[in-house]
C-alpha cells in the first residue's frame, strides 16, 4: 500500500471548513492521486472520521459523504481504460450526487472564492490600524447655551429666592377630581347580577355609562371581579363583545 | 512641498473634524457652497498635507465620504488609550461566506452553501451579527428565502470607498497549473 494513501482521510475533519476545504488540501499537498487510492481505504478512512466528527451535524456529515462518494465513483471510472464514446460516464452522476466535471468546477470556483477570502482578510487586517474619528455631540455646540451671560451671582440669588419661598401655594385648579371609582362599578356589576342571573355582556354592562372613563373604570371593575371569580369573562373573537357570567358573587368580600 | 492652506481648506478640515461618519462630497458642496471639483481637490491636498506632514490623522475616503483616521504608525497608542478589545477575527468560513456574498449580492444562503460545499447558518449568523452582512428582500424562487447583502459597515472594515474597490475576482481564478492538479488527481492520468 502506497504510504500516502495509508494516512489519507487521516486529517482531522472538523479541523477543515468543509469537504472541498479538505479535498484541495489533499490535492495541493500531492496526497490525492485517484488510481493510488484503494477504495476500501477512502471508504473505510472516511466513515471512521465521520464517526468521530465532534458534533454531529447532519448536514455537515452529509456533504462530505457526497464527496466522498464522488471520490469512489471517479475511481471506479479510472480503473476502467477510457473509451471514446465513454463521455456519458461522467455525466451520469450518482442520484443527488456529483459527477466528476461538475465536483472538479465547484473546486475550481470554490478556490476562487477562497483566494478572496483570503484577500478581504488582508484588507480587515490591514484596517486595524486604522481608527476612524468619532466625533460626538459633545464636540459640538449643537444645543443653545442657557446659562449665555448668567453669572454665579445671579445662581446665588435665584437660589436665595427659592429659600425664602419655601412655602409655596400650589395651584390645583387643572387637578380634576374622580368622577368614578372601581368600587363603585364593582358594587354596580354585582347589584346588576344579583338582580337577574343570567350572563350579560361587556356591552350590555357599559350601556349606561356616559363617557369613556366610566367605561374604563367599568372595564377595570370588571377585571378586578374576574380576578376574584366574581365574574367569569370570555371574549371569542378579537374585538368582539365579552360576554359576563356571575361567578361565586361571595368573593367580592375579599376585595375589601 | 506643503501647500498654504487656504480658508477653504480651513472649513472643510473643520466639517471633517466635526462629522461622525463618511463625509460625502456632495454634502462638502452643499454646505461650503462650493463645485465638487474645488471640494475634491482641497480634500485630495488635506489629505496629503497629513502625510507629507506626518500628522497623527489621515484622510481617508470609506464607504461613499471622506473621514479621518488616526494614522496607523500610532495603532498601538491609540489601541492603549481608548482600552480597546481586540475584536475576534473572523474565521476562515465566515471568510469564505463574506467573500461570495461581496461578490455575488444579493445571494441565498443555499447559493453560498453549494459554492462552499457545507451548511453555512452559523456562519451567516456570525456575519449579520457583526453587522457585515444584511438581509436586502426576497428570491423570487420556492420559499422565497432570504437574500443577503453587504453593508455599508462592511465597507467601513475593508477601508473600501464603494464596492466597485474590491479587487476583481477574476484576480483569484486559479492558475491553470492548479486546474489541471486537480483535474489530475480526480480523474487520474488516463485522462490526457
Amino acid at each position: 500500500m502506497n504510504d500516502l494513501t495509508s494516512h489519507f482521510f487521516e486529517v482531522n475533519v472538523d479541523a477543515y471548513k468543509g469537504p472541498f476545504d479538505l479535498l484541495l488540501a489533499l490535492i495541493q499537498r500531492h496526497e490525492l492521486d485517484i488510481c493510488d487510492i484503494p477504495i476500501a481505504n477512502i471508504a473505510k478512512d472516511f466513515l471512521t472520521h465521520v464517526k468521530n466528527m465532534q458534533v454531529k451535524n447532519m448536514e455537515s456529515i452529509s456533504s462530505f459523504l457526497i464527496v466522498a462518494a464522488t471520490l469512489l465513483r471517479l475511481k471506479a471510472n479510472a480503473l476502467f481504460p477510457k473509451e471514446e464514446d465513454d463521455e456519458d460516464l461522467d455525466a451520469d452522476g450518482i442520484g443527488e450526487g456529483l459527477t466528476g466535471d461538475e465536483l472538479i468546477a465547484s473546486l475550481i470556483e470554490y478556490k476562487m472564492y477562497r483566494g478572496a477570502a483570503l484577500a478581504l482578510g488582508d484588507r480587515i487586517e490591514a484596517e486595524r490600524y486604522f481608527f476612524e474619528r468619532d466625533a460626538g455631540l459633545e464636540f459640538i455646540e449643537l444645543k443653545p447655551n442657557f446659562l449665555k451671560g448668567i453669572t454665579p451671582r445671579d445662581l446665588a440669588n435665584a437660589y436665595i429666592e427659592l429659600l425664602l419661598d419655601a412655602n409655596p401655594v400650589v395651584d390645583m385648579s387643572h387637578l380634576v377630581g374622580t368622577e368614578y371609582s372601581i368600587e363603585q362599578k364593582i358594587d354596580y356589576v354585582i347589584k346588576y347580577f344579583s338582580m337577574r342571573k343570567e350572563p350579560s355582556s361587556f356591552s350590555q354592562l357599559v350601556s349606561i355609562c356616559k363617557n369613556k372613563m366610566e367605561r374604563i373604570v367599568t372595564f377595570l371593575a370588571l377585571l378586578e371581579l374576574h380576578r376574584v371569580g366574581a365574574v367569569h369573562l370570555k371574549q371569542s373573537m378579537n374585538f368582539g363583545d365579552i360576554e359576563v357570567r356571575p361567578g361565586n358573587l361571595n368573593y367580592v368580600e375579599s376585595l375589601n | 512641498m506643503l501647500k498654504a492652506l487656504t480658508d477653504q481648506h480651513r472649513l472643510i478640515e473643520s466639517l471633517l473634524f466635526a462629522t461622525s461618519e463618511p463625509l460625502a462630497i456632495s454634502k462638502i458642496c452643499q454646505i461650503s457652497g462650493l463645485s465638487k471639483d474645488e471640494v475634491t481637490t482641497i480634500v485630495r491636498e488635506l489629505a496629503d498635507e497629513y502625510v507629507e506632514g506626518n500628522r497623527g490623522f489621515r484622510l481617508r475616503e470609506v464607504a461613499g465620504g471622506f473621514r479621518l483616521y488616526t494614522s496607523p504608525e500610532s495603532a498601538e497608542a491609540v489601541v492603549a488609550l481608548l482600552e480597546l478589545q481586540d475584536q475576534k477575527k473572523l474565521t476562515q468560513a465566515a471568510l469564505e461566506t463574506l467573500a461570495v456574498i461581496a461578490y455575488k449580492q444579493p445571494v441565498t444562503r443555499s447559493f453560498i452553501s453549494e459554492i462552499r460545499g457545507v451548511n453555512v447558518d452559523g456562519v451567516v449568523n456570525t456575519l449579520l451579527d457583526r453587522g457585515l452582512i444584511k438581509e436586502v428582500g426576497r428570491d423570487t424562487t420556492p420559499g422565497a428565502p432570504l437574500l443577503y447583502g453587504t453593508t455599508k459597515a462592511f465597507l467601513e472594515n475593508l477601508g473600501l470607498r464603494s464596492l466597485d474597490d474590491l479587487p476583481s475576482l477574476a484576480d483569484f481564478e486559479p492558475d491553470d497549473d492548479s486546474k489541471q492538479q486537480i483535474i489530475a488527481s480526480l480523474l487520474g492520468p488516463k485522462t490526457f
